[in-house]
């Protein structure tokens, strides 16, 4: 199953020489066997077979069948898929039976797309190494013992450790790209209103973006053509039509790409290994150095916005229509964020946090728009430091430093990716890229570029 | 009463009494909890809020200048360009002052 690329995997039940069913129930056993090591998967979808059986159908009655047809996808736990569960990995949701399919959901449902169950994650996607979940960590298949990476760590380690073809998580500050590097799989955080959020239970709204996880760049592609687009449930979604990302290589020379590296991240990279392994898989492009003055400060001005716009969207839990009352059954970081949300939002204090971090958000988005007028791409680590064995005691702060070089991404708007470039002590680390916003196109040809140097 | 009947009633109270302890020490905890993560929140802010600070970037262009755009009570006193509809508005309001319901929670 593991040796054909999800494109191939696509085709082969398109054409009838794999069964839908049977490739389904291959990842339910696989599921059985392993999940209780794993952690990744908190609720199977029931209806998983039958509805491989319905493309099966569909493709012998020589039916036109979707993008996605018999692929099996494992989504978030934050994302509402209509009569499973979406807990957010939280107590305070625990049996929360989604009422209607978020628009990523229905545009995979389209295609043909299989959901298999949903997945492990952060409480409330409050965290970066999978462990807030109030229904225990995750492992990661790709290095047992270390975290799998937050918050969509269910997501990345049943993609990693074959439990699905594709699966879905979301980026807020990282929580797609920084599981992704961790697992040793590719994830990709769309641009900023690429991707409804629609169905979406929300950490930070300004910044929440839906994405992919997959084994390949093709995979990923794949599920970004599907569900990218315009959406009058969110008028936060770009009206520009959606390219054919699968494609992409196609599309884009990336021998006439500029690619950009910046010192200002090799400075902040904890672990100079990682940098390393990073500036030397891209040296034959021979990158230009790009000045990031205030990137340094990225951690600093994401958490004021992300503890504001959690507090505020949590005042929905308040025991009555959703579940219990948060600040009752939630864990510590959750808490924290409430908290620290609430304090810094009142009126006492005129807005001054938000503002100020609103500023500086804007100065590195203005930064990184600017470096994008001479690189194509900007190639950086995904984290500082490699992913710390479950259970470690790790300070707040270090915890929030997970997400140094992925924020950045979310501050701006632009699209941004992960793809595995090696391995330190045996555990998988992952190269991003970072592109304007709406130049997925670029950013996938690139990173399929990358993946087939790889490869050889 | 039967001595009986007397001794599970006061069994029943005793149970009672424990319970409500046993919540009033939960809730106890709980709060001292939130207190303690809510400080611990409130430093990783301030601390935050410095380096922000330090960079000295100007949040002139953030947000809405409220000075600006606070509406003068004055401003409209002579416009009677649309009587018949500031009626209508006016029209269940217990307390107003020309332009303005003057409103206070659970009173309208």
């Amino acid at each position: 199953m593991s040796t054909l690329s999800t494109l191939q995997t696509r085709d082969a039940i398109a054409s009838g020489k794999i069964s839908a069913v049977s490739h389904i129930s291959q990842y339910l056993k696989t599921i059985e066997s392993r999940n209780k090591e794993i952690n990744a998967v908190l609720h199977l979808n029931p209806n998983a077979l039958q509805d491989a059986k319905a493309v099966d159908e569909k493709i012998a009655k020589k039916q036109k069948v979707g993008k996605l047809a018999g692929l099996g996808i494992i989504v978030k736990s934050n994302i509402c898929v209509k009569d499973l569960i979406a807990n957010c990995g939280s107590n305070t949701l625990a049996n929360y039976v989604a009422p209607y399919d978020a628009d990523v959901i229905q545009k995979i449902r389209a295609e043909d797309g299989i959901i298999i169950g949903m997945a492990n994650q952060d409480e409330f996607a409050c965290g970066a190494s999978g462990e807030t979940s109030a229904f225990g960590p995750t492992n990661n298949p790709a290095a047992l013992g270390f975290v799998a990476g937050g918050s969509s760590s269910g997501s990345a380690a049943s993609v990693a450790a074959n439990f699905c073809d594709i699966a879905l998580g979301s980026d807020t500050g990282g929580s797609i790209r920084n599981p992704a590097s961790h697992c040793g799989i590719v994830g990709i955080k769309p641009s900023y209103g690429r991707v409804s959020r629609f169905g979406l239970i929300d950490l930070s709204m300004s910044l929440d973006q839906i994405g992919p996880l997959a084994r390949d760049v093709e995979g990923c592609a794949l599920m970004m053509e599907v569900i990218s687009g315009y959406s009058q449930n969110d008028p936060t979604t770009m009206e520009k039509s959606v390219d054919n990302y699968s494609d992409a290589s196609k599309s884009a020379d990336v021998s006439k790409l500029k690619i950009g590296l910046s010192t200002d991240f090799e400075k902040l990279c904890v672990d100079k290994r990682i940098y390393k392994i990073i500036s030397d898989a891209v040296a034959s492009f021979k990158p230009k150095n790009i000045l990031l003055k205030h990137v340094d400060l990225a951690i600093q001005t994401y958490y004021p916005l992300v503890y504001v716009e959690f507090y505020s969207g949590t005042r929905k839990f308040d025991g009555r229509r959703y579940g219990k009352k948060i600040e009752d059954s939630c864990g510590d970081e959750v808490l924290r964020r409430i908290m620290g949300g609430q304090e810094i939002s009142k009126a006492e204090h005129a807005g001054k946090y938000y503002r100020t971090a609103l500023a500086v958000k804007n100065e590195i988005a203005h930064e990184l728009d600017q470096a994008f007028d001479s690189v194509d791409v900007i190639v950086l680590p995904t984290t500082p430091i490699l992913p710390h064995k479950i259970g470690s005691q790790i300070s707040v702060e270090a915890m929030y430093a997970y997400d140094a070089f992925t924020g950045p991404a979310n501050l701006a708007g632009c699209c941004a990716g992960v793809i595995p470039v090696g391995k330190i002590d045996n555990v998988p680390v992952g190269l991003q890229v970072y592109c304007r916003s709406g130049n997925e196109n670029i950013m996938f040809a690139f990173l399929k570029h990358i993946e087939s140097v790889i490869h050889q | 009463m039967t001595s009986n009947s007397q001794s599970n009633q006061s069994s029943i109270q005793s149970t009672q009494s424990a319970q409500s302890s046993a919540q009033s020490a939960k809730s106890a905890a709980s709060v001292a909890r939130q207190e303690q993560i809510r400080a611990q929140a409130k430093k990783i802010m301030d601390n935050f809020f410095v380096a922000l600070k330090n960079a000295n970037i100007s949040d002139n262009q953030i947000g809405v200048n409220r000075k600006k755009q606070t509406r003068k009570p004055e401003s409209r006193k002579n416009d009677d360009s649309n009587d018949s509809f500031r009626q209508g508005m006016f029209a269940n309001a217990p307390n107003k002052d020309i332009d303005h319901i003057v409103a206070e929670k659970k009173h309208w």
